[in-house]
């Protein structure tokens, strides 16, 4: 069997001279290193063909592309709306089947469904109402980015409770604290006009 | 306020809220077994749910008592925060009330990410199979003639 990337040369040297092939796939491969979304290699490809090759045959090369190297997935995004403890099941199950989609295995799907839980929670008790917003980005490892907004009272404490010092009296007030811990990229941002709360995790 | 994903192009798919009557809960069994409580966590729990649990679960422990409480949750898909905190609360009630409370067969992925979080289940005691909590509140098990048969130790 043959490496995808040993097809592709193959394929365009039926299409383009030797030199033009080796440099695009040179293109593709730098671009690819600089990212870690596998698909990267193929967009640099897929924009390379359109620039350099005779726009006749460009169709047919981007279809034969696309055979070996398979459709580009969809980023998904979606937004829930949450106000009600049946909003937030329903979150955190979107949550859980967007990971599955994504490729993450059982315990990244719990990770993002349990984030995704702590933050809905939030929104329905201190805030009354907000919404969910989940893009599933394909990357190596995947990745939920989540994000709750709302238009509620604020956080008082920030900082407090970033820090796990937070005495709840509605909860452990650990929720934001173990969510900030299940992220690898997170910012909360407060104020008595509302919350933003921004999260990336990896699965 | 603007973020980085609102700018983000591409189609977003709604969800609109769904009214909290829509789809209740079912109620959460107690189920007595020889003179244990056993209480069978599945699926998706919400905190109604939960809160109605504690409720029933204490006022069947005041009229009928108990010598022990299991809570079996093999088949829970998830337990965040604020889930944990409502299982400790009921748990150390129940510990009030003189009945010894033990949770099991917790998903190893909801361990891993309870651990992962800093979240600790506290007031209540652990083991890893429903056999092992029952053994925990004195149930032995006692084989005769190839047949299995249960009987009370201790
Ligand atoms: N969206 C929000 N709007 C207003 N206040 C919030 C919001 N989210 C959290 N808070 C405040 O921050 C505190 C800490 O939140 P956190 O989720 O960490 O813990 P908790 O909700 O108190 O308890 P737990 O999540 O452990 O059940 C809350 O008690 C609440 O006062
Ligand atoms: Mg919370």
């Amino acid at each position: 069997m043959t490496s995808p990337l040993a097809e592709v040369s193959k394929l365009l040297l039926r299409y383009v001279p030797e030199v033009l092939a080796q440099s695009m796939l040179r293109r593709a491969r730098a671009a690819a290193s600089t990212s870690d979304d596998p698909h990267r290699v193929y967009d640099e490809l897929r924009t390379s063909v359109r620039l350099f090759v005779e726009p006749g045959s460009q169709q047919a090369l981007l279809m034969e592309l696309e055979q070996i190297t398979g459709k580009r997935p969809e980023t998904t995004r979606e937004r829930i709306i949450v106000a009600s403890e049946m909003d937030v099941s329903r979150a955190r199950l979107r949550a859980r089947e967007l990971s599955q989609q994504l490729g993450g295995g059982a315990f990244g799907a719990q990770r993002a469904s349990t984030a995704v839980s702590e933050l809905a929670r939030n929104i329905v008790m201190y805030a009354g109402k907000g919404q969910i917003e989940i893009i599933a980005r394909h990357r190596v490892p995947p990745v939920l980015s989540v994000r709750a907004s709302d238009q509620g009272p604020g956080i008082v404490d920030t900082d407090a409770v970033l820090s796990g010092a937070y005495k709840s009296k509605t909860g452990l007030g650990r929720g934001l604290f173990g969510v900030k811990r299940l992220a690898s990229k997170f910012t909360l941002q407060s104020s008595p006009a509302g919350t933003i709360v921004e999260a990336d995790i990896p699965l | 306020m603007n973020s980085p994903l609102e700018q983000e192009d591409g189609e977003w798919i709604e969800h609109p809220s769904t009214p909290q009557s829509f789809n209740a809960p079912s109620a959460i069994p107690i189920i007595s077994l020889w003179g244990r409580l056993l209480v069978p966590l599945q699926g998706d729990i919400r905190d109604t749910q939960l809160q109605e649990l504690e409720e029933r679960l204490l006022n069947t422990i005041r009229d009928h008592g108990a010598e022990g409480l299991v809570i079996d949750a093999s088949g829970v898909t998830m337990l965040d925060s604020h889930l944990c905190a409502t299982l400790g609360r009921t748990a150390a009630a129940a510990r009030l009330m003189g009945v010894r409370a033990v949770l099991c067969g917790l998903d190893p992925t909801v361990a891993m990410t309870l651990e992962a979080m800093g979240l600790a289940l506290e007031h209540v005691e652990t083991a890893l199979v429903l056999e092992s909590a029952l053994d925990q509140l004195g149930v032995r098990v006692v084989r005769d003639e190839g047949e299995d048969e249960m009987e009370e130790g201790l």
